[in-house]
């Protein structure tokens, strides 16, 4: 899957997130945690999230979500919801078990009944599964135009306890969406795409309920706080060495393999998991000024946060025709990956 | 794709059953209890890949299609290739029970047409059996529970996906896949599917009452289903009225419109096991048909199917 690939381009980005803004002061009411260790740990100030507290899931939830980024990426892209065939979605918290929350959204958008739909459960790499996903459907002629959707509605699974404060303060909802076709210039779009993946460590980062290998896959027990298997676990320590690792070397390889310079690259596009990480990143390639962050608003949106990223970079002006962009990932699973694109 | 119900050809991919397990069809308990779904996939990817003479590395791409994982995240596929040995490259998880397998064949194909992979393998899991965990031996009382509840069965297939070039022993058949595929959805989720959250939304989606009430049981209200699906087949994928024999993986019986036969209904066979029906019905499949149609139905509702035609040795 490491090969050459040009063709299938970028045609328009969208993105979402709920109105509502979840401070750090406001998650200290919750558990006990601070503004300032918060951000010395994550870099992130807020997230916008569809629950109110402890109260109640106000939303919107993850398909309306959903709804809004597609709707700014066909409108980017000038195109109408019936001239695409298939909508990738990419999503661990869709709003209902099965049948997940795509054919909910083609509903409202409009798409076609035959629209071919996606189901992808990739986490923090989904955005780059899916778009291998696509790329596969366009280069062999089964699709024209591909809808990818990154969707999280992370907010009303998080512990706001002490028990939770670990991961609680991380996570954000929002949705990122990039309208895939054929490229209109000679070497512009997808010029390459790796993933890889390790499940020797599937159980450092994650949530374990519900658990199929169980004869009873969710019990009242898995939300107690002290066997709380129903909420994210995260070994913070190996993900941080991991990742600080993979990342880098992902972007020199997806560089290398082009036959490019690191110094080419106008903007890195990173899964935004923690600004520690990224900005380790930035140190390992010597180009922090070119590292695309936005944690310290949204926090880790998992598979929403590379085209959440991508749709506010381009319309903050970061990328214009012809320059080179590099998206990396690494995450649960775990799973890393690095795309190159010739915008 | 524009053009699906009028145009038929094939892809230079063929698709090599590999090994299933399961038992019992709809009167049966499932056999796996102590089991689990990744240990279920890794026993028939290990028994395929002997079948096939190839190893874990000579794969390089995996496809789990899967509702009943290990963990809620991350799912299944990292488990499988963390059993098989496989380190370093993809794994994808699809989550789409009956139809899982032709969303995979889709996939594969492409890759595989376009050079980005030589072999994908396609394991569909399920243990829907366990939707169900704490009623072993307590049929549900309440509909649509309780239908859902009869037909959930546990099961596991594979096969893979790679060049028509590729040789294999004569004893192994191959199918060449056909492109463009068929695809119909409608969004309706209320009569089948699972509300069972994701474990990340339970404290606010569902309560305590709900679940001592059952509320997160898999629900199913066949009549109304059925009466979904004819309307939803309208133009009718035409190339199934043209296959010596279709396959069909649906939690009701008589998905398919009528007249198209000879279909074989693998809930009869097996229930409905999602994402390892269709590719139980493969691998089991031994007759000699030049052509078979393959149709997964999922909530949603959602309709797949392709058309296999039989390359030869």
């Amino acid at each position: 899957m490491n090969t050459l690939l040009s063709g299938v381009a970028v045609l328009g980005t969208g993105h979402a997130v709920p109105e509502r803004v979840v401070t750090n002061a406001d998650l200290a009411t919750y558990m006990d945690t601070s503004d300032e260790w918060i951000q010395q740990r994550s870099g992130i100030k807020t997230r916008h999230w569809c629950r109110d507290g402890m109260r109640e899931f106000v939303g919107p939830g993850n398909a309306s979500l959903a709804e809004k980024a597609l709707r700014m990426a066909l409108n980017a892209a000038a195109l109408a919801p019936s001239v695409v065939d298939a909508l990738v979605y990419v999503t661990i918290s869709p709003d209902i078990d099965i049948p997940g929350s795509a054919l909910t959204v083609a509903t409202q958008l409009g798409f076609r009944s035959d629209l071919a739909h996606f189901e992808v459960r990739n986490h923090c790499s989904g955005f780059l599964y899916g778009l291998a996903i696509a790329r596969s459907l366009l280069e062999s002629g089964q699709a024209r135009h591909v809808a990818v959707v990154g969707v999280e509605v992370q907010s009303s699974g998080m512990l706001l306890s002490d028990a939770g404060r670990g991961t609680a303060v991380l996570f954000g909802d929002g949705a990122g969406a990039v309208i895939l076709g054929p490229s209109s210039a000679e070497g512009r779009g997808i010029r390459q795409l790796i993933i890889e993946s390790n499940g020797e460590f599937a159980e450092r980062l994650g949530v374990a309920c519900p658990s199929f290998a169980r004869p009873i896959p969710l019990t009242p027990s898995d939300f107690d706080e002290a066997t709380p298997n129903a909420f994210p676990r995260m070994d913070g320590s190996l993900i941080f060495k991991m990742a600080s690792t993979a990342m880098p070397e992902m972007v020199r390889r997806v560089v290398a393999a082009e036959g490019i310079a690191l110094t080419d690259l106008a903007l890195i596009v990173p899964h935004q998991a923690n600004q520690r990480i990224l900005d380790m990143l930035g140190r390992a390639l010597n180009a922090p000024e070119k590292v695309f962050s936005n944690i310290a608003e949204y926090g880790n949106t998992t598979g929403a946060s590379i085209p959440l990223a991508l749709s506010e970079a381009v319309r903050a002006g970061r990328i214009n025709p012809g320059d080179w962009v590099a998206f990396v990932s690494f995450g649960a699973g775990f799973s890393w990956g690095a795309a190159l694109i010739r915008w | 794709m524009h053009e699906r119900e009028s145009q038929q050809f094939f892809t230079n991919c063929v698709v090599v059953p590999g090994v299933a397990v399961g038992e019992g069809a709809l009167a049966a308990p499932s056999p796996f209890v102590a089991t689990t779904p990744s240990e279920l996939a890794a026993e028939v990817v290990t028994k395929s890949m002997h079948r096939w003479s190839l190893v874990p590395n000579d794969i390089d791409l995996l496809i789990s299609c899967t509702n009943t994982t290990d963990f809620n995240n991350p799912g299944l596929v990292s488990c499988l290739l963390h059993r098989i040995g496989r380190v370093g490259i993809p794994g994808l998880e699809l989550k789409h029970l009956a139809t899982g397998p032709i969303h995979a064949f889709a996939i594969a194909a492409g890759m595989v047409e376009a050079g980005r992979a030589e072999r994908v393998l396609i394991v569909g899991t399920e243990l829907l059996s366990r939707y169900f965990g704490d009623r072993v031996g307590a049929p549900c009382a309440e509909e649509p529970a309780r239908s859902a509840q009869k037909i959930f069965r546990d099961g596991a297939g594979t096969c893979l996906v790679t060049s028509a070039k590729q040789s294999f022993t004569k004893d192994i058949p191959r199918y060449q896949v056909s492109s463009p595929r068929f695809w119909r959805g409608s969004g309706r989720t209320e009569h089948f599917g699972s509300f069972l959250p994701q474990a990340n939304r339970f404290p606010l989606r569902l309560t305590a009452a709900d679940l001592a009430a059952g509320r997160h049981y898999p629900h199913l209200d066949s009549q109304a289903f059925a009466a979904d699906l004819e309307q939803m087949w309208g133009a009718a994928d035409i190339a199934l009225d043209r296959v010596d024999q279709r396959l069909v993986m649906a939690p009701v019986f008589g998905a398919l419109p009528q007249g198209t036969t000879p279909t074989l209904e693998l809930l009869a066979e097996y229930g409905y096991c999602g994402a390892a029906g269709l590719l139980r019905g493969l691998c089991g499949y031994t007759d000699a048909a030049s052509t078979l149609g393959l149709v997964g139905v999922s909530p949603g509702p959602s309709i797949a199917s392709v058309v296999l035609r039989r390359a030869s040795a």
